[in-house]
């Protein structure tokens, strides 16, 4: 959930205009502050904008619009339990204040709070149900309380309202996953990907739908592309490698049920590329991960095959061409029979 | 560089680490990779070297890491492959009527011969038989 963005007095809502009326004008050098914190924020500068609020309230304590700003500011720094503060002081001068009981949702949902995050989006709603972020919140918190259908019911309403509103379609695909609805989840992304087609987390939950609905080789082209805008997954990143590493080994482990010798191998040259990535982002340990987690599903039978998909990927991976020989020569001693050479080996062959 | 025709046990033996052989033949292995070797075979060679392996260790992967190995080694050079064409075939039968050596034995003889080179194996009977340059 995004908080709604701070604001000045001249560029206000309607709402935060008739709010503010209500504690009289702000005092001009306040007034600069505000400008000068709303400018700050929107050029990412945070922890500055936040300083400009200070001194906005130091004009003039009793400004609700300077709470809110504050406020919002905490809340996007993440600190919640300070923002909260701010918004409650905000909504102690001024109770009809839609944003700021919206944001005081998204606070609440960040500490954990989700029932009081509910009645707060709900406030926000009573007060002006057009704006569909209010509802699309109110959606998110009811789907992190487990209410899946009455949130689907809130984001459609976002959806009425704003049809553009990409994070909406996203998180009313999350809920439909939730219910199982697969298809109906992955129309959801396709729309999210539609409005922004650079959206990693919308291409890697495409990539879980589409798994879900056994669409493997599908879902892998959703993870690559994922991937390929990975620098925007933050801690999802690991999750792409591991899908689509766990995606590969399963696919590796059909090439070898059915004999498809070469593509097996192809499979695990794939494999050792995505795992030499996942390296060099320091997540290598994930590909480990990856192949526990198939074992781990594997009968016996299938684990024994699986053994000869992990032996191409443990010499595929070795570049050195002397060593990559010697240590396939390892293996096949290993399994060779005991006290038969290569000679009676041969000679048998021409037999 | 030293311009040797082998033969399948050697290849087999090269990729049988613990067994007899192995130290010797893996030691060719490393010379052609050095360039001090090249290796002329017949295309019966890999064909027998991986239905050596598959049948011996029951292993799909390894008889096929074993082909790529040496598909390796002809792709970059280091092993020249001869087919079995009509010429070959003759000479091969002349000398396996001369030697007294298995049909198969004699088409890998048959490179060694055509090429006037020394035959690289491990096999006594066909290092006996064969009657053409001695190593």
């Amino acid at each position: 959930m995004k908080m709604n963005p701070v604001t000045d007095y001249v560029g206000g809502t309607t709402e935060q205009v008739s709010a503010q009326s209500r504690v009289g004008k702000i005092p001009e050098q306040a007034q600069v502050w505000l400008d000068r914190g709303v400018s700050l924020a929107a050029q990412g500068r945070l922890e500055d904008a936040l300083a400009a609020f200070e001194e906005a309230l130091k004009q003039r304590r009793d400004c609700s619009l300077a709470w809110y700003d504050k406020g919002t500011t905490l809340g996007e720094l993440g600190w919640y339990g300070e923002a909260l503060d701010a918004l409650n002081e905000a909504l102690r001068l001024s109770l009809d204040y839609p944003d700021a009981w919206d944001n005081k949702g998204i606070a609440l949902s960040a500490l954990g709070r989700e029932e009081e995050a509910l009645t707060c989006h709900e406030r926000a709603i009573r007060l002006d149900p057009t704006v569909a972020n209010y509802w699309h919140n109110k959606g998110v918190t009811l789907g992190r309380l487990g209410r899946l259908k009455e949130a689907l019911a809130a984001i459609d309403q976002a959806l009425r309202l704003q049809p553009e509103l990409r994070d909406a379609w996203h998180n009313r695909a999350a809920a439909l996953g939730e219910l199982r609805q697969y298809e109906e989840a992955l129309q959801a992304l396709n729309e999210a990907l539609r409005l922004s087609p650079d959206y990693a987390e919308g291409w890697y939950n495409k990539g879980v739908a589409l798994e879900k609905l056994r669409r493997f080789e599908e879902a892998r082209q959703a993870w690559e592309r994922a991937l390929a805008l990975k620098d925007q997954l933050a801690d999802r990143g690991a999750k792409v490698y591991l899908n689509l590493g766990a995606l590969l080994l399963v696919e590796g482990l059909r090439h070898i049920q059915t004999g498809a010798l070469e593509e097996a191998e192809e499979t695990a040259r794939e494999f050792i590329r995505l795992q030499r990535q996942a390296e060099d982002k320091r997540m290598g340990g994930v590909m480990g991960e990856a192949v526990n987690e198939v074992k781990a599903e594997l009968s016996k039978k299938e684990l024994k095959l699986f053994e000869e998909f992990e032996l191409m990927l443990t010499i595929l991976s070795i570049e050195d061409p002397l060593e990559r020989w010697k240590t396939l020569a390892r293996e096949i001693g290993e399994k060779w029979p005991k006290g038969l050479s290569a000679v009676q080996a041969i000679r048998e062959e021409r037999e | 560089m030293k311009e040797i025709a082998e033969d399948s046990n050697v290849f087999v033996s090269a990729l049988l680490k613990g067994q007899e052989h192995y130290d010797e033949a893996v030691k060719f292995v490393e010379g052609l990779r050095l360039g001090e070797y090249l290796f002329h075979i017949s295309m019966l060679v890999p064909v027998e070297v991986c239905g050596a392996i598959l049948r011996r260790t029951g292993s799909l992967a390894r008889a096929h890491l074993a082909k790529r190995e040496i598909e390796g080694l002809t792709g970059e050079g280091y092993v020249k492959l001869y087919p079995l064409d009509k010429e070959r075939m003759t000479r091969a039968e002349e000398i396996a009527l001369r030697d007294r050596l298995k049909g198969h034995d004699a088409v890998i003889a048959e490179v060694a011969e055509e090429l006037k080179l020394a035959i690289l194996t491990f096999d006594k009977e066909v290092s006996k038989r064969f009657r053409g340059k001695k190593p």
